[in-house]
């Protein structure tokens, strides 16, 4: 019985251990700026005794927001404190309440400007307009402000030029021994170069001085009253015979007797902000999401995992570290030695939705990103099987690597085992379904595509020069044509325009243009590439053809009196997938023209893939593929488009109603300003209001961000035209795109002729291809 | 004796440490790559690699040419070096700038000779403007299937003196005596030559006979320089299709491709060595 009884009594410890532990890994506020409240961030982290204070900004002043262990969420302590960075003196600040419509909370005389700080007892503030030092805290719902000093001279806190004065946000803070820390960084106008201040303010004074530290970007409060600085050379972090950043050195700095001392080195490559656990008499920071420690100020190991890579706050609280990351407060227990085998690595990515929302779904499986990068498919997959803490899921585009390399040699993951993730392919557009199988094999997922192959028309150069669109030209053969008429005829005649937009050489641009897209053309229609073909020939004969001297002197030269380039009649390099063009949008400045090689030549847009894919070697394979449904789940709306056949409903912009009603609101008050307008200010009003009238039309006329039209457009035109580009035998290696262009390069120098061109580009690329047999 | 040879093994030990780890290891190491599939899985394929290697048209190709080129460099240097090495030995003493200046063109650099070359056979060059002012018709030297010529001449240039300098060392072995006694019985300088000093020096026109040969399978880099990576079909070597197969990181069909020209070549001089023509007077 009583063993049964000890037994018990150790489950429940074990349970209540682990409760607190879970309890202490948690989100303490979570105010997303995409919220009803279009002006709220968390700003500020500070630690007052077991108490975290969470200072939020917000449209006209600042809130305050407490939490103590046991909690389950910050508790909101008052909203009435004044904002003072967006005032400039305490005149402007008081003229602004003076005739705010709305009272505005808060008191100025005590505005919270950037130095918001705490001494580990108390909340502190100094009013960067008049000055003023005070303490600050709320009881019974009011808040209790008390003056400790007041700085004469608050220069040292501001850029100040002839031009512009605005003031300094101080990258951090650390108080000690009744002194204030703060690094700031302001630019030399007259130089151009950074002028680095290490500010140094008495608590009890308030006077202010420059103290001869180095600079460091980040400081805290550390052992024995002192303050740590990370210090290394700004202008010169990086070793390049190393390739690698150069270590920071961990620097104590004793304000009772203005000494430093130099306690260690960190390697990293950069720390955003650092804080003190007394417990560990450690250094705590984020490497990624990695919660990082440097124990005994010497020894570098993990604490914890972050669901955020980035914290823009951070500071310890008991056993804790808490930090604002994305409009969120994060608290995160620190275990020195902190290691899991229930982990997830990335390549190639940084916190995304999807992450963030498998870091929520799945709180005890970290997310690590794998920060080395890998230039060509050999090398990544020598990582994908040696390295030590291998990735799991790799993130990359089509065109970054030869994908179609990896999948061949069978460095994916075969996922079609997956019912979910299969459905998902399944539901995709033919072009990006066919780019990830391989055999019946699921290899890769797609998760974003774009292409910019569009050609648009510019309607106003259009109808400027009276021209319809059946005048212009639907493909590359005419677009000379079009080219060289424009050269005769037009150049004078219309001097602000041009044919294509950005185009100083149209000789080149258009072989550009032609031999691109005759390589896409091959790889679409899945012919062998051959140039020794009537399409080729018959482009090449068009290029020669040209003759656009006049065209290319006034290409996109400024104007005379005018700097900028001039309005093109085409505009080339547009977004096409992805971009969701609806030709049947009223008041279009632009139309898309599909442009093709020849009049007997499809139309192919190139499109760009980017997808997730498991290494096949990876130890957490489950977790892998959670990770990549989190992310298939949370698409963002226009790849969802682009990509799934069944993602046909509009999508409305979120803030279209907003829009609306700001527009009309101004059109209200126009209209009531003509009413009670004199008789000789009628006319300005008139005119004003009827240009709100055509604002408030082009508002309501942009209501979706993906409209029906876009959609329909985009399945039954541009998905069964598109192609997802694939490498080329022009990319085989860099010999081979080495030779391929110096042939191009001679033919286009006039040292070798159509034919030799021909025949010397055919006898390599059959040799490229017959290497491959 | 025996702690001799312990002496005698551990003094060899760091020449053949280097050889072990550099050479034979590696060597033996690379045969894993030419049979696998170079896939994630690595599988085991047998010589399915080596059937698709000697099944493609470009390494067939590149066999081709490579071996062409080296049965035109080969004889042509061998002879060239023996005719010339027989002629500096009547000159004895005064024989020794003219070897000098032979070896000239071994010790530079190749693509300063490279340089050189381009120049005269350009399409503008030397060669071309002395075949014009000879009422010839200009020849595209550096295109198609006339490049082979400045090649192998380029080759011939280059090699020719070490060949010499071989041949010479060996012709000073030969006693004198013999010459005189053949001048004596009226034989000339072709049939002393034939008759007297390449019988004298076999071992030595084999090792000159295969070096040449062996530096003629090396002829990519001149080509390399003028032709680049894809040079036109005519001097596409082997060397080119291992260059380009390592180029695309394909390390099997490299290994497939350098263990079957190992083999050929190993293959061939066992045959050479087996000859008891070309073993020296103690072996045969």
């Amino acid at each position: 019985m009583r063993k049964i009884m000890t037994a018990g009594l150790c489950l429940v410890t074990v349970l209540c251990l682990c409760a607190g532990a879970l309890a202490a890994d948690q989100t303490l506020l979570v105010r997303e700026a995409e919220d009803d409240e279009l002006y709220f961030y968390p700003q500020q982290l500070l630690t007052v005794g077991d108490t975290l204070y969470i200072l939020c900004s917000m449209e006209d002043s600042c809130s305050l927001y407490r939490w103590q262990e046991g909690m389950a969420e910050a508790e909101l302590l008052t909203e009435g404190l004044f904002r003072a960075n967006r005032f400039d003196t305490m005149a402007e600040a008081l003229e602004y309440v003076e005739n705010a419509k709305e009272p505005v909370p808060g008191d100025p005389e005590h505005a919270l400007g950037n130095l918001v700080f705490t001494d580990g007892e108390r909340l502190m503030a100094l009013n960067p307009l008049n000055g003023q030092l005070f303490a600050f805290s709320v009881e019974n719902g009011e808040i209790v402000y008390e003056d400790l000093a007041k700085a004469e001279d608050v220069s040292l806190l501001r850029h100040a030029s002839e031009e512009y004065s605005y003031w300094l946000y101080p990258e951090s803070w650390a108080v000690a021994d009744g002194r204030l820390l703060l690094p700031l960084m302001d630019w030399n106008d007259a130089t151009g170069e950074a002028d680095r201040r290490m500010i140094v303010m008495d608590l009890a004074t308030g006077v202010m001085t420059r103290a001869d530290l180095p600079y460091s970007e980040t400081v805290t409060g550390c052992r024995d009253g002192q303050i740590m600085l990370l210090v290394r050379d700004p202008d010169n972090p990086y070793d390049s015979e190393k390739g690698e950043y150069y270590p920071y050195d961990l620097v104590l700095w004793n304000p009772a007797d203005n000494t430093t001392q130099t306690v260690g080195q960190l390697q990293e490559e950069w720390v955003n902000r650092i804080s003190y656990l007394p417990a560990e008499d450690a250094l705590i920071y984020m490497n990624d999401t990695r919660i990082m420690g440097v124990t005994g100020l010497t020894g570098k190991e993990q604490y914890g995992y972050a669901p955020a890579t980035y914290g823009q706050s951070s500071t310890v609280v008991g056993d804790s570290l808490a930090f604002i990351s994305n409009s969120r407060v994060y608290l995160r227990t620190l275990t020195r030695g902190f290691d899991t085998d229930d982990c997830v690595t990335v390549y190639g990515s940084y916190m995304s939705d999807g992450a963030e929302a498998f870091a929520e779904k799945y709180p005890q499986t970290p997310v690590y990103f794998y920060r080395d990068y890998y230039g060509t498919a050999e090398e990544l997959s020598q990582a994908m099987l040696t390295g030590d803490d291998a990735m799991d899921v790799l993130r990359m585009s089509n065109d970054e690597i030869a994908l179609s390399t990896l999948m061949d040699k069978g460095y994916c993951a075969d996922l079609s085992g997956d019912a979910e993730l299969m459905a998902y392919v399944s539901s995709l557009y033919p072009a990006f379904r066919d780019a990830v199988m391989r055999d019946g094999k699921l290899c890769a997922i797609p998760i974003s595509a774009y292409s910019y192959d569009g050609w648009f028309v510019n309607l106003t150069v259009m109808e400027d020069m009276g021209l319809t669109e059946e005048d212009l030209p639907t493909n590359m053969v005419e677009l000379c044509a079009f080219a060289n008429r424009w050269n005769d005829e037009w150049v004078e005649e219309y001097p602000s325009y041009t044919l294509v937009s950005y185009v100083e050489d149209y000789k080149e641009m258009m072989f550009y243009w032609m031999f691109s897209g005759y390589l896409s053309y091959c790889q679409a229609e899945n012919m062998e590439l051959r140039f020794d073909t009537p399409v080729f020939r018959e482009l090449m004969t068009a290029l020669e053809s040209l003759d656009v001297e006049e065209l290319n002197r006034g290409a996109n030269l400024a104007n005379e009196d005018e700097e900028g380039y001039r309005a093109g009649l085409f505009m080339e390099g547009y977004g096409v997938v992805g971009s969701f063009y609806d030709p049947e949008k009223e008041n279009r400045a632009s139309i898309l023209k599909p442009i093709t090689l020849t009049a007997d030549t499809a139309w192919h847009p190139e499109v760009h893939m980017e997808v997730l894919f498991v290494n096949p070697r990876s130890a957490h394979m489950d977790a892998a593929v959670k990770l990549i449904k989190e992310e298939i789940a949370h698409l963002n709306d226009t790849y969802a488009h682009v990509l799934r056949m069944d993602a046909t409903d509009p999508v409305r912009y979120d803030y279209y109603d907003q829009w609306v009603q700001s527009a009309q609101k101004a059109l209200d008050d126009a209209r009531k300003a003509l009413e009670e307008a004199d008789e000789a200010d009628r006319k300005d009003y008139q005119l004003q209001v009827e240009e709100l009238e055509r604002n408030l039309e082009d508002v309501k006329a942009n209501e979706y961000m993906i409209s029906e039209g876009g959609i329909r457009y985009y399945q039954e035109t541009v998905a069964p035209a598109m192609y997802v580009s694939r490498p080329s035998v022009f990319y085989t290696s860099e010999d081979a795109s080495g030779e391929l262009s110096t042939l191009l390069e001679r033919y286009m120098q006039g040292q070798i002729g159509l034919e030799q061109l021909i025949r010397e580009m055919d006898s390599k690329i059959m040799m490229m291809q017959m290497e491959n047999y | 004796m025996f702690r001799r040879k312990k002496i005698v093994w551990l003094l060899l030990l760091p020449g053949l440490a280097g050889l072990m780890l550099f050479y034979v290891v590696p060597f033996f190491g690379g045969i894993y790559f030419s049979v696998t599939d170079g896939t994630y899985e690595n599988n085991y394929v047998g010589l399915q690699n080596y059937a698709q290697v000697l099944g493609n048209p470009m390494f067939q190709l590149g066999l081709r040419n490579t071996w062409e080129l080296s049965l035109l460099c080969a004889p042509v240097i061998w002879l060239l070096a023996f005719v010339l090495s027989a002629m500096l030995r009547t000159l004895k003493d005064r024989a020794v700038p003219f070897r000098n200046i032979l070896l000239l063109p071994y010790l530079m650099p190749s693509s300063a000779m490279l340089l050189i070359w381009t120049l005269m056979f350009d399409y503008g060059g030397v060669v071309n403007r002395l075949a014009v002012a000879m009422g010839l018709e200009r020849v595209l030297w550096l295109e198609g299937d006339a490049l082979r010529f400045p090649i192998v001449l380029l080759y011939v240039w280059k090699n020719l003196g070490i060949s010499v300098v071989l041949f010479a060392s060996a012709l000073s072995a030969v006693h004198p005596s013999l010459y005189e006694y053949a001048a004596l019985e009226g034989a000339g300088w072709w049939t002393q030559a034939f008759r007297i000093t390449l019988p004298q020096i076999l071992p030595t026109a084999f090792l000159v006979f295969v070096l040449a040969w062996v530096n003629a399978f090396k002829i990519f880099k001149e080509v390399y320089f003028i032709g680049g990576a894809y040079p036109t079909q005519q001097i596409y070597t082997l060397q080119h299709f291992m260059n380009n197969m390592f180029a695309r990181l394909d390390y099997q069909k490299v290994t497939t491709a350098a263990y079957l020209f190992a083999i050929g070549v190993m293959v061939l001089f066992a045959l050479m060595y087996l000859s008891k023509a070309v073993r020296s007077p103690s072996e045969a």
